[in-house]
């Protein structure tokens, strides 16, 4: 039991995390590994400056913490801080994955898990390379804080990826499949799948022709949009950019049209996906905020401190990537809401334009781009040849006003590898969704 | 059995600034013990987070080898020992430095916000082997990351200032952030005239990624089929170098303690294409020569990567290279490369340089260029940047591209 004192605010995360990585490489033994690791991060408020460690002597957690307690200076007054004020002192314990956990399965079948689909890359004949991964990552949380929360709970995700790196005398063209899931036994990545992903590749290959730089009308799968609702606005909606800003909190007053009628887009922690959280790394429990509903602003993603700076209510969105960071405010699982058309009608008024299907990274700033792994023409609203784009890019400010349509379904999407980079933090697991939506104008090169 | 201990302790001081003061400071400890060992044309490898006993990890590393993962033993018997950290600031003084520092950016830059981290450290690695080599290296690092945003704009994030030294001189970075934020509001229309570009070594990464020896080796590079030939303009080198002074916590040996003649590994040397990026694995497997850049996470075998890369100067300052006006990248992100060498760089904020300095800033473009003859015909030089002065020490490139106007 950790000894908090009084006249200051402090809180401790702990993390055990176990993860398994396992790779072959046109089917060599890479990478076969089991990893345990735990840390802790604690932190000390004393109304004016926090005070931070991270540590792997997790022994001697109340060590850490005292010494961590002589930087600060004793606040009488820290309970009324609007800081203070709003952390939650939540005790709850959500140990979802512990009957499935990885950690039980075998190395062994986890390796056959990637052996039985090796077949597939011989789907081409183009095939030069291939990488088969497989990645879980089990964790345990546990969170106290001086005000009382005591909270446990587990995160699990794991998924196989496939990579398949093409070429002929002339050309080349990589891609991979992936696929993630919550528990061993849920993950199927079926082989047919893969061999469907190398015959695309392979067309690309021979038949993806270059695109003259331009303007022209795109339409987003539904993997894109979720990538494009991240980085065009979910970016944009972490209070943390507007600390202390008076012209961004006028700009991006709630109330305020930033988008099309069409469009709403929300984020929750709550819902299963890599982004799950069901409390953040301050303790707070998960919330799913509308961040645009029906083209109006209605909502931001907070931390407690932003939503002191703010006054308004904190989110559950500070997240750390790992027990060597300090929370700050992040996405979870954010995704676009379905509209009312098919795809089929969303292509339909295209005469020229670009179907983007998948990608391989994201970046928000005034700008957002997105470079397409995967792209078609549009011609007479007709899927047509694959396409090299090196690029899409789009003023956020104007883009979200462009979404003409949006399809009746929404997909959600969870990734094994990679995820969100903010600052010096990356990769943060988190998810993307959304239906197919249509823009009317992008920028393509 | 042969075997190989890494150690890596790390002591770092990171402060927060938000909304132009410090809000926190971090302190993080870290310690890493790895241990590799060989058998039999195999591999095993154990590592922890703190101070493990040897024969432990050594156990752990043995019952790994049960995987089956082939890997060569070539261990060498290299001894050096290297200490290029630097007096830079006393621990105990960082949060009211930084904190200064943020008060004067404030007061000196009323109309910009400041953000991000200012952080100092130290990192020891230590590599011995079975076969009696024992390498060590400490270095030091201070790094300035303002992310900077102008007062009357609703973007997230106008602007960043971002560099790594291993000294402070606060007049030297307030100075530096001037010569971006003076003419900030200068607001300038894109040239008619066909300027040079200046760029930071972004363009160059994705050149790298097609470096690899898995990949060139296995014909799905672009550069396929091209080593040893000139397919660049002769001013153009990059390479990795480890030469200690040169980095900031980067070892002059690499993750299987591999030390290259010079501390430097050329990829493209004069514009030929000179190495690829190996392991003791991929340079066994393809008879190619170990490139001194393996890289391995925590307890991970090691891999292929590129190390401390940096571009030859062709000039001893960009000014050298630059006489009259240009195009000055300052933040370009999401740019990628098509199968075929077309890169493609959303430029967010770019700024017309003219005379050995910034003048005033330009609107919103994309670049595009062929990888061949960005790096190749197109290519005018590299250089120190000697429009900042803290910052002074970071190269930039010099090309010809083709500017999409918006």
């Amino acid at each position: 039991m950790l000894k908090f004192r009084k006249d200051l605010y402090a809180d401790v995360r702990v993390e055990d995390r176990f993860t398994t990585s396992i790779r072959y490489r046109n089917g060599m033994l890479e990478e076969c590994k089991e990893t345990q690791k735990k840390k802790a991060f604690l932190r000390v408020f004393d109304g004016n400056i926090w005070y931070y460690a991270s540590t792997y002597k997790v022994d001697d957690l109340q060590g850490e913490l005292d010494r961590l307690y002589e930087s600060a200076t004793p606040n009488p007054a820290i309970d009324e801080s609007p800081v203070v004020k709003r952390f939650e002192a939540n005790v709850d314990e959500k140990m979802l994955f512990e009957k499935k956990c990885v950690k039980r399965v075998p190395l062994s079948e986890k390796q056959k898990f990637l052996e039985d689909r090796f077949p597939a890359f011989a789907a081409s004949e183009y095939v030069r390379m291939n990488v088969s991964s497989y990645s879980d990552r089990y964790s345990v949380f546990e969170f106290y804080s001086s005000k009382g929360a005591a909270l446990k709970w587990d995160y699990q995700i794991l998924g196989g990826i496939f990579v398949y790196a093409l070429a002929n005398e002339t050309d080349n063209f990589s891609d991979m499949y992936q696929q993630s899931a919550f528990s061993f036994d849920e993950l199927s990545c079926p082989k047919e799948e893969i061999e469907a992903a190398v015959k695309e590749a392979e067309n690309f290959l021979l038949h993806a022709k270059p695109v003259e730089a331009g303007v022209y009308p795109v339409v987003l799968a539904p993997i894109v949009a979720g990538v494009f609702a991240h980085e065009s606005f979910g970016h944009k909606s972490e209070a943390d950019f507007m600390l202390g800003d008076e012209t961004m909190k006028k700009e991006w007053a709630l109330g305020t049209k930033v988008g099309a009628d069409i469009l709403s887009i929300y984020d929750s922690g709550m819902d299963f996906g890599s982004g799950y959280t069901p409390y953040d790394d301050e303790g707070t429990k998960a919330t799913k905020t509308y961040l645009i509903k029906n083209g109006v602003l209605t909502g931001r993603l907070h931390s407690v401190s932003t939503a002191a700076d703010l006054n308004e209510q904190p989110t559950g969105n500070a997240r750390a990537i790992s027990c060597d960071f300090e929370p700050i405010v992040r996405m979870t699982n954010t995704v676009i809401d379905a509209g009312d058309k098919t795809k089929e009608e969303l292509f339909a008024n295209i005469k020229h334009g670009y179907f983007i299907k998948d990608l391989k990274h994201g970046s928000g700033m005034s700008t957002f781009t997105i470079a397409p792994s995967l792209a078609y023409e549009i011609v007479d609203g007709k899927l047509g040849a694959p396409v090299k784009i090196a690029v899409i890019t789009g003023n956020v400010f104007e883009t979200l006003n462009l979404i003409d349509g949006l399809s009746d379904r929404t997909e959600i999407f969870s990734f094994v590898s990679g995820g969100c980079g903010k600052m010096e933090q990356y990769p943060l697991p988190v998810g993307f969704g959304g239906p197919y939506v249509s823009v009317s104008k992008m920028t393509v090169q | 059995m042969e075997h190989e201990r890494i150690i890596t302790r790390s002591t770092s001081y990171s402060a927060n600034i938000a909304a132009s003061r410090v809000e926190s400071l971090r302190i993080n400890e870290d310690m890493e013990k790895v241990m590799r060992v060989y058998e039999d044309g195999k591999i095993g490898v154990a590592a922890c987070v703190g101070d493990e006993k040897d024969e432990i990890l050594l156990s752990r590393a043995k019952e790994a080898l049960k995987q089956g993962i082939p890997y060569p033993c070539d261990l060498s018997d290299a001894v050096r020992r290297e200490d290029a950290a630097k007096p830079i600031l006393p621990e105990k003084d960082f949060l009211k430095t930084v904190s200064h520092l943020a008060e004067r950016l404030k007061a000196t830059y009323p109309d910009f916000i400041f953000s991000n981290k200012v952080m100092m450290g130290e990192e020891t690695t230590e590599y011995t082997n079975s076969k009696g080599s024992d390498l060590s290296y400490k270095g030091n690092y201070f790094v300035v990351s303002l992310v900077i945003k102008a007062k009357i704009s609703a973007n997230i994030m106008d602007l960043s200032y971002g560099v790594v030294q291993n000294r402070f001189d606060e007049d030297e970075i307030v100075e530096d952030v001037g010569k971006l934020l003076n003419v900030y509001s200068n607001k300038l229309p894109l040239p008619e005239e066909e300027l040079p570009v200046i760029l930071s070594l972004e363009p160059a990464s994705f050149l790298l990624r097609e470096m690899t020896a898995e990949g060139y080796m296995n014909g799905t590079s672009l550069l396929k089929g091209k080593l040893g030939e000139k397919i660049f303009n002769e001013k153009f080198s990059i390479y990795s170098d480890r030469t200690p002074g040169n980095t900031r916590c980067v070892s002059f040996f690499d993750s299987e303690g591999t030390v290259k003649e010079g501390d430097k590994f050329y990829f493209v040397k004069d514009g030929v294409l000179e190495g690829l990026s190996t392991c003791k694995r991929t340079a066994a497997m393809f008879s190619l020569p170990l490139s001194g850049t393996a890289q391995s996470g925590f307890d991970s075998v090691p891999s292929g990567g590129f190390g401390n890369v940096t571009v030859g100067a062709t000039h001893e300052k960009l000014s050298d290279i630059v006489k009259g006006k240009a195009i000055y990248i300052a933040e370009s992100s999401g740019g990628d490369m098509t199968p075929d060498g077309t890169l493609g760089l959303p430029v967010m904020l770019a700024y017309l340089y003219e005379d050995g300095k910034l003048v005033g800033t330009l609107p919103e473009f994309s670049l595009s260029a062929n990888a061949f003859d960005l790096f190749g015909k197109d290519y005018l030089g590299a250089a120190e940047n000697d429009i900042f002065t803290f910052a002074g020490k970071e190269k930039v490139l010099v090309s010809k591209c083709t500017l999409n106007r918006g």
